[in-house]
């Protein structure tokens, strides 16, 4: 682990989610609370229902929780206004989601850049080439996502959610959408970057041997965290 | 109410605001359609009107004998008949002089009599008088008139019961200037009419005015010229074209031109139309693909999946026609007032009478603005629904047709993205996800941005050329007289006393110049430019170098002398003192005079320009003016290049040649000339009035015309303000028929960006959502939807206005053809095009930019998950 892990970058305390009003309210989290670490790979597991992507949007600053406070790298999310929010995301968080969601009238090289061009600022060629290399789309950058199969779509997904270097990657289920043989290439990739850039990476799987491949696993049920256990110190 | 039924009502519900642009959609299409029918319809009415009132009620006329006019009378053929002839009487040796005519049948009312006084004459022995006869011979119904019958030398006695207008039977018979008496005529029957009748003419108004009905008169006509040499007959071409009948002998190019017009007016609007209704389907089936596919899941047949769409479009429908002709009803009401003075201008101008232009809603015309409007949508409704009968269940899951991208269309942006950031490059691959879609809208738009433009440029060069035919505009009526001689030559002296002083004018301006004549001058006094549109124009008019009596080089490239015709402006000796400098010579034999410089003539690429510099003749050089066979020199005094603008002057010759004297100088030659010949030379005049009332100047100077029939002397007078009345007349009608136009097209534009980007937003509620979870902020957002919405007015106005700017120019080549203007781009158009087309593109991205602002981007992730 490198030498900035004991710093906090993830802070989370007593967070809650209520969806609905009246006899209709669903507490999607209660009161949840934990700290990651800068370095940290977490995996999140839970059944359907039990407010783990409910959790991944609120971390990442696209939802706003009901009560509670979320910190991400010294600044509390709540304090921002919707544009300073968006400007954060674009810098701070990169999200990686199941259906890769990748805009369908931008080319691979545009989807990838996106959050650069969000923010004005011009890509760097080598660092997008390089980056493409590693995620083996090299050849595809003018290609339309529409062009690309599941497993390369994601894999742009990856690199667009990495290419800013942001403080916390946030990943719901990656490989929920892929065969066997893609999923394990994506998690290889992830964990490639996690460990080459050392970055703060929180993914949440329904497949054990996944989650299994984290340093730390958070168990959730009912909107709560039921376990935290590191499995590789 | 079955359960597709219920389905697309709920569907409906969920997406109101949808539903609502589609039914404004088909309102906009439906009122479009209905206003070209209804439209048409009413001014052909008008049309129909002043038809009548011209010619008469009647479909056919005929000429020949008695026996052949009772044919056609009984043939069955005419729901009406009618007859007239002249008859031998005259009036009494003491009366008015009158021609005497035999009216009968329904020719009264088929050619437009109306009792002023009285009732029209139903009974032998009655008769009817114009009012006119009636004022001067002091007849009123009642009166006993008596007439004397030359064949029988005696007398015939009649009783007045009508005074009445001239109606259209006039048209058929000549009076030489008597007044006529109309007598009633019970009987056409031979042995009946008097002796010394005159030829018979007879008319009928069809029962059914149809190829039939044509096909048996024309068969009737032959069977009777067997016996009737001098039957004849014609057709009521001019109101047949204008009941949108086609005649066998004509008026079928107005009919065939009418037919177009509405057509392509159709066509326009039905493409235009159905391309906005079947934009909103396809969003509709794009917006219903997964409820489709569970339907198709549960059994639902192709069929039963066409219907959600289908049934749609029937609600639609059966809102937004019925309030689209309402709408075109109101709207063309509303038009036709504020069009109403301008119209009745234009038609009392050219001679058709004044007609009263009012909204005419036949049953027949509404239905049918209502099934085209139906067909219009059935047939935007169609390619969508097929589409919803195709879908699979599995297109559903995957969401494969959601969003039909066209690579190529995809790739640009670039350049959006440099201008506008990458919200920019966004909303440019946006709007072009359906290319077809984009083109169309973006046609649409660019054809309002191009129609408002020329349509102003049009009225704004109308009116151009018209101020510059009359340059200051410090008059309102104008005169021209010529004549030999002011004071000898009869009553030229007295009128030209009165046209200086008319008693309807508050000032008068009086201009003399003489056009008569050739000057002489050496070629190499003539301007480069001059001599090059010289030859250009004896070319165009097919004027070879031999021909002698022309106004262009006698002479050849080759000679040192040429001629050319003057213009010689005789101004008060005080104005030329000023322009010249010093008082001209005037002697009668030379002239002093100041070159006017400056003119306007035909260019090389045949539009009007100014040529500046026309003549290289510098003070002191001398020009030999044959003025008749008594030569005259002309000495320059003075060469004005930049002169008044009132005395420069329009010239479709280059060769001819303004200059001004004085007075004292054209007269001492006048004197000579007469004084030499004995004869005079002839001498106009223009007169220049300001009036308070200018109609009553004008009528004031029109009866001089009558009252001095004089010899070798001409008036003319033309009605400025009435000239200008009937511009501002035309282009009001061109602006308002055309900016309706417009108005329409846009608002089917407005209609459609809304659509499309507010639906486009919903389809996209994911990608949305990914691009906000990915940074974009509320005001990206914003700025994308609207430059999403906006990218139809930027290009719209990037293609419009360039094309509007050429089509403007070759406009004001074509008007500017009658006087020269300056070209002058239509600004404020442009400006008017330019905020209107970006105020269309924020409307039309409110309704979406609302949505974004009540609903948070994370909703959507979520949902979409």
């Amino acid at each position: 682990m490198p030498a900035s892990a004991a710093t906090p970058i993830l802070q989370v305390h007593d967070l809650c989610k209520v969806y609905g009003a009246g006899p209709n309210t669903v507490a999607a989290l209660d009161h949840v609370s934990l700290t990651v670490q800068r370095g940290e790979f977490v995996s999140i597991v839970g059944p359907s229902g039990s407010g783990k992507s409910t959790l991944l949007h609120i971390l990442g600053g696209v939802d706003r929780p009901t009560s509670g406070r979320v910190t991400v790298d010294g600044v509390e999310l709540s304090t921002l206004n919707e544009t300073r929010l968006a400007v954060f995301r674009r810098r701070q968080i990169g999200l990686v989601y199941q259906f890769y969601n990748l805009i369908p009238v931008l080319t691979v090289a545009e989807n990838l850049t996106l959050p650069l061009l969000l923010d004005h600022r011009r890509p760097d060629a080598g660092q997008v080439k390089a980056l493409a290399d590693e995620l083996g789309i090299a050849g595809r950058l003018d290609a339309l996502p529409g062009q690309l199969s599941g497993g390369q779509q994601q894999r742009v997904s990856i690199g667009r959610a990495l290419l800013t270097r942001p403080a916390l990657v946030l990943a719901d289920e990656p490989t929920g959408n892929l065969d066997r043989k893609n999923s394990a290439a994506i998690v290889e990739l992830l964990k490639k970057f996690h460990a080459k850039y050392s970055q703060t990476l929180i993914l949440i799987t329904h497949d054990p041997e996944i989650a299994l491949q984290a340093g730390r696993i958070l168990s959730l049920e009912d909107g709560r965290i039921v376990k935290d256990e590191v499995v590789r110190p | 109410m079955n359960v597709l039924c219920k389905l697309t009502l709920a569907q409906i519900r969920g997406s109101k605001s949808r539903f609502v642009v589609t039914v404004i959609g088909v309102a906009v299409a439906a009122a479009m359609v209905a206003a070209v029918l209804l439209g048409c319809d009413s001014v052909m009415d008008a049309m129909r009107r002043g038809a009548i009132a011209e010619l008469g009620d009647y479909h056919w006329q005929g000429s020949g004998s008695a026996a052949s006019a009772q044919a056609f009378e009984n043939s069955g053929l005419f729901a009406r008949f009618g007859y007239a002839c002249t008859l031998p009487y005259s009036a009494q040796p003491d009366g008015q002089p009158v021609s005497c005519m035999g009216v009968g049948g329904d020719a009264w009312r088929m050619l437009g009599a109306h009792a002023v006084e009285g009732k029209l004459p139903d009974a032998p022995g009655e008769a009817a008088v114009t009012k006119d006869l009636a004022t001067v011979e002091h007849l009123a119904p009642g009166s006993a008139l008596t007439l004397t019958d030359p064949g029988t030398g005696g007398s015939v006695e009649l009783t007045v019961t009508a005074v009445l207008d001239r109606f259209a039977v006039d048209n058929t018979f000549v009076y030489d200037g008597r007044q006529p008496v109309y007598l009633y005529l019970g009987s056409i029957a031979r042995d009946e009419l008097p002796q010394g009748a005159g030829s018979l003419y007879f008319w009928g108004a069809a029962a059914h005015p149809d190829s039939r009905f044509f096909a048996s008169v024309q068969a009737l006509e032959q069977r009777l010229s067997l016996s009737d040499a001098s039957l004849n007959s014609w057709y009521n071409t001019t109101l047949l074209t204008w009941m949108g009948i086609a005649s066998p002998t004509g008026g079928s190019s107005l009919r065939g031109l009418i037919n177009w017009l509405r057509a392509f007016l159709l066509a326009l609007i039905g493409v235009g139309a159905a391309l906005m209704v079947s934009n909103a389907f396809s969003l509709s089936l794009a917006e219903r693909r997964r409820t489709l596919g569970m339907l198709s899941s549960a059994g639902a047949t192709p069929a039963q999946k066409s219907d959600v769409i289908l049934l749609e479009a029937l609600f639609a429908g059966l809102i937004g026609i019925p309030a689209g002709l309402l709408f075109a009803c109101g709207g063309l009401a509303a038009t036709f007032q504020v069009l109403r003075p301008a119209f009745g201008l234009l038609t009392r101008r050219y001679g058709l009478g004044d007609l009263n232009l009012y909204l005419v809603v036949r049953p027949f015309w509404l239905v049918i603005s209502a099934a085209a409007s139906a067909t219009v949508l059935l047939l935007s409704a169609w390619v969508p629904a097929l589409q919803a009968g195709r879908t699979t269940p599995i297109d559903a899951i995957r969401g494969t047709r959601e969003i039909q991208l066209n690579a190529r269309a995809l790739r640009g942006g670039r350049l959006f993205g440099k201008l506008f950031g990458p919200e920019g490059m966004l909303a440019r691959k946006n709007a072009r996800r359906s290319i077809h879609r984009y083109r169309a809208t973006l046609l649409s738009m660019t054809l309002s941005v191009v129609l408002l433009v020329t349509a102003s440029a049009f009225a704004l060069y109308l009116e151009r050329s018209y101020a510059m035919a009359h340059p200051g505009a410090d008059y309102n009526v104008t005169a021209a007289m010529r004549c030999y001689s002011t004071t000898e030559d009869g009553g030229a002296y007295p009128l030209r006393q009165i046209l200086q002083s008319p008693a309807n004018a508050r000032t008068v301006r009086e201009q003399e110049y003489i056009q008569w004549g050739m000057l002489t001058l050496p070629s190499s006094r003539v301007g480069e430019q001059t001599a090059d549109l010289g030859w250009q124009y004896a070319e165009d008019n097919g004027m070879g170098l031999n021909d002698p009596p022309t106004y262009w080089a006698q002479a050849g490239p080759d000679s040192d002398t040429l001629a050319m015709q003057p213009y010689l402006l005789v101004l008060p000796d005080e104005d030329y003192a000023a322009l010249a400098g010093q008082a001209a010579a005037a002697d009668g034999s030379t002239i002093d005079c100041v070159v006017i410089n400056r003119c306007f003539v035909p260019g090389r690429d045949g539009g009007m320009m100014e040529l500046a510099r026309q003549m290289a003749l510098r003070p002191g050089d001398t020009m030999e003016w044959s003025f008749n066979a008594m030569p005259v020199t002309l000495r320059v005094a003075a060469v004005s290049d930049n002169p008044p603008q009132n005395l420069i002057q329009t010239w479709r010759n280059p060769y001819t040649m303004t200059l001004a004297t004085s007075r004292t100088a054209a007269d001492a030659v006048f004197a000579r000339f007469t004084a030499e010949t004995g004869s005079y030379c002839p001498r106009y005049f223009n007169f220049y009035y300001q009036s308070d009332d200018p109609a009553r100047l004008y009528a004031e100077l029109t009866s001089l015309n009558a009252q001095n029939p004089i010899p070798n002397l001409a008036l003319t007078v033309t009605d400025i303000q009435g000239d200008q009345a009937m511009i501002h007349a035309v282009t009001l009608l061109v602006r308002v028929i055309l900016y309706g136009f417009v108005a329409l097209i846009s608002l089917i534009c407005a209609a459609n960006i809304a659509n499309t980007v507010s639906s486009g937003m919903a389809l996209r509620r994911r990608e949305t959502a990914m691009l906000c979870a990915n940074g974009l902020t509320p005001r990206g957002l914003r700025k994308m939807l609207f430059l999403e919405s906006g990218i139809y007015s930027i290009q719209a106005l990037a293609i419009g206005l360039p094309v509007s700017a050429l089509l403007a120019w070759f406009v004001w080549r074509r008007v500017m053809r009658i006087y020269y203007f300056r070209f002058t781009l239509p600004w404020g158009a442009m400006a008017a095009a330019a905020v209107g087309a970006l105020g269309i593109s924020l409307l039309a991205a409110l309704p979406a930019m609302l949505h974004a602002a009540r609903h948070p981007p994370a909703e959507d992730l979520r949902t979409a998950e």
